[in-house]
């Protein structure tokens, strides 16, 4: 995590600790091993493109929706989210799909990702 | 020397602090101290970035009983560390974060406790540490508009002073088993005074987490078993209403860093239940008054605080503001203890929290290599925001230059949060005769340039 977003009104640091580097230096959970071989891959990017439409619509983000690389980094560099952001994303997908984000979460790194994670999270828990 | 109490806690088993759903006692964090205190570095200046409050509040007291300064920027940027590395060579950093990455000397809290934390070992006799009102007990620093972050000195005894005061305003003492949980952080002043010295001074207790995602809120208050206080900002409040989070009973809500509106606050109210008290303070004076925005417009000052106005700038002085000290605020005193807030002045802006002036934000887009020109400016458009926070634009005059690369060196020198949406590169910025950019002309350049290049405004 960027050091200066430890101070105020930033997510616990193990929750978004961005990868400080390209991702093949990570030993990430690898995405065959998500659960939702069942969910087709068509709505899947539906659901992608939806989620892009509502953080750039609801963060004022100077881009389109589908100007987001669906496979940078939310949080940090990359799409350059910062912690308020997060809370305005946490607002969005509570409304919308009726998903409570937690800090707490052992797969925030996960979910944050990308867009393309944030988006199989949503369809993996969304209860609406 | 006249000393004053680290803790109001009396007895041993009393409760300092709530961690992981365990409570800690006086005695075990008195022990915590003390052996901190014995393996700190020879520095005399200590930045405390622990993030788990409690670690943090182990950090502090070992601070005071040895006599060292706390150093509280208002941001860890690269180019502040540097500046405070200038402040006070001997400067290092307890943290609780192995992968800190602050470039300082670093002494990581889990290290320096390892052998420790053990109840049983609590030999020692039970005595409270008094440390002497005339101690520097900490920095604590605001932006400066001439691009060096501003020290302010603050005293053990004005800061004990300060939360006494809250302590008698606020039902805090008079609540049984009380445990204050913050969403803002250690560091930051309010945060500082009420969820770490206001717990230590009232006898209540502090808790180690800062939950942030209103379902992270609605966890941390659950595991608390006596009365709960939470001490929150507008964002966190809203983003709780946002979400629609059931809270378990609360018998106190406080709210500072920016002003709550009152249909908001009633809303907080009628919704938990819980009488909601807004703060008002600034790094320079420490918190000086409160109200409940609910039922009452006006706030009242703490004891002894007076305020001064002439040409029209407001300043402080009295009760534990220790010198006269201009506000960055436009106050209206009514009568001795009462004011109105009517907002802060022009060149002020405040994001979640975060203070800093048009002028050095300004500053430090200029200093960037290639920048021929540049303004900050408010927007006024975005309304969408859930959590109700408004962002920063800038226009950018660098023919050599792409808004990436400058957002790139900007990230180096300001807080994230004063990052400009958009930064929109022109031609020239619209000065007057005099020089002078009036926001309403930058507002209609931006919405010039959002014509030419649509996709910027979504």
């Amino acid at each position: 995590m960027p050091a200066d977003l430890a101070n105020i009104y930033s997510a616990p640091s193990l929750a978004y600790r961005a990868p400080a580097g390209p991702e093949r230096h990570y030993p990430i959970m690898s995405e065959q091993a998500l659960p939702i071989p069942t969910t087709p891959q068509i709505d899947l990017l539906a659901l992608e493109r939806e989620i892009a439409q509502l953080i750039v619509n609801g963060l004022n983000l100077p881009m389109q929706a589908d100007e987001i690389d669906p496979d940078a980094p939310l949080y940090g560099e990359g799409l350059g989210l910062d912690s308020i952001d997060i809370l305005e994303i946490a607002l969005i997908v509570s409304k919308q799909y009726g998903i409570q984000l937690r800090a707490d979460n052992q797969e925030n790194a996960r979910i944050f990702r990308s867009l393309r994670h944030f988006a199989r999270y949503v369809a993996e828990q969304r209860v609406k | 020397m006249s000393g004053l109490p680290l803790i109001a806690h009396q007895r041993p088993e009393a409760i300092v602090a709530w961690r992981h759903g365990q409570p800690i006692s006086a005695a075990r964090f008195l022990d915590d101290v003390a052996t901190l205190a014995a393996r700190l570095p020879a520095g005399r200046h200590v930045l405390n970035f622990c993030a788990d409050r409690y670690r943090f509040a182990v950090g502090l007291g070992a601070s005071l009983v040895s006599a060292r300064c706390s150093i509280l920027p208002s941001t860890h940027t690269p180019q502040v560390i540097r500046q405070l590395r200038a402040f006070a060579p001997d400067v290092f950093c307890l943290t609780d974060d192995a992968q800190c990455a602050l470039e300082l000397p670093q002494l990581l809290y889990e290290d320096a406790l390892a052998a420790s934390g053990c109840d049983a070992q609590a030999t020692r006799r039970f005595a409270v540490p008094q440390i002497d009102a005339a101690q520097l007990a900490a920095y604590v620093f605001t932006s400066g508009s001439s691009g060096a972050p501003l020290p302010h000195a603050k005293t053990w005894g004005r800061l004990v002073q300060c939360v006494r005061a809250e302590t008698a305003r606020l039902p805090v003492s008079d609540l049984p088993g009380a445990a204050i949980l913050g969403t803002v952080p250690a560091q930051h002043m309010y945060g500082f005074e009420s969820t770490v010295l206001l717990p230590w001074q009232s006898g209540a207790a502090l808790c180690a987490e800062r939950p942030f995602f209103p379902a992270d809120i609605a966890a941390a208050l659950e595991a608390l078993p006596g009365a709960r206080v939470l001490v929150s900002t507008p964002v966190h409040l809203r983003a709780l209403l946002a979400a629609d989070t059931a809270l378990p009973a609360l018998s106190l809500i406080m709210s500072a860093t920016a002003m709550l509106p009152a249909n908001l606050a009633r809303e907080v109210e009628s919704r938990y239940r819980a009488p909601l008290f807004e703060i008002y303070g600034s790094t320079e004076t420490g918190q000086m008054a409160s109200r409940r925005p609910a039922l009452e417009v006006q706030w009242q000052l703490w004891p002894g605080v007076r305020l001064t106005v002439s040409d029209g700038h407001c300043s402080a002085h009295g009760g534990h503001v220790a010198r006269p000290t201009a506000l960055a605020d436009v106050l209206e005193p009514l009568d001795d203890t009462h004011f109105l807030l009517h907002g802060r002045t022009a060149d002020l802006v405040n994001i979640a929290g975060k203070r800093s002036s048009l002028a050095y934000l300004n500053h430090q887009l200029h200093a960037i290599p290639g920048v021929v020109d540049a303004a900050f400016f408010v927007r006024d458009d975005t309304e969408t925001s859930l959590a109700g926070v408004t962002r920063l634009a800038a226009l950018v005059v660098a023919p050599r230059l792409d808004a990436a690369s400058i957002l790139t060196a900007l990230r180096q020198r300001i807080d994230p949060v004063f990052l400009p949406r958009p930064l929109l590169l022109v031609e020239q910025l619209p000065r007057n005769a005099t020089g002078k950019l009036p926001q309403h002309a930058l507002r209609a350049l931006t919405a010039q340039a959002a014509l030419q290049l649509p996709h910027l405004f979504a």
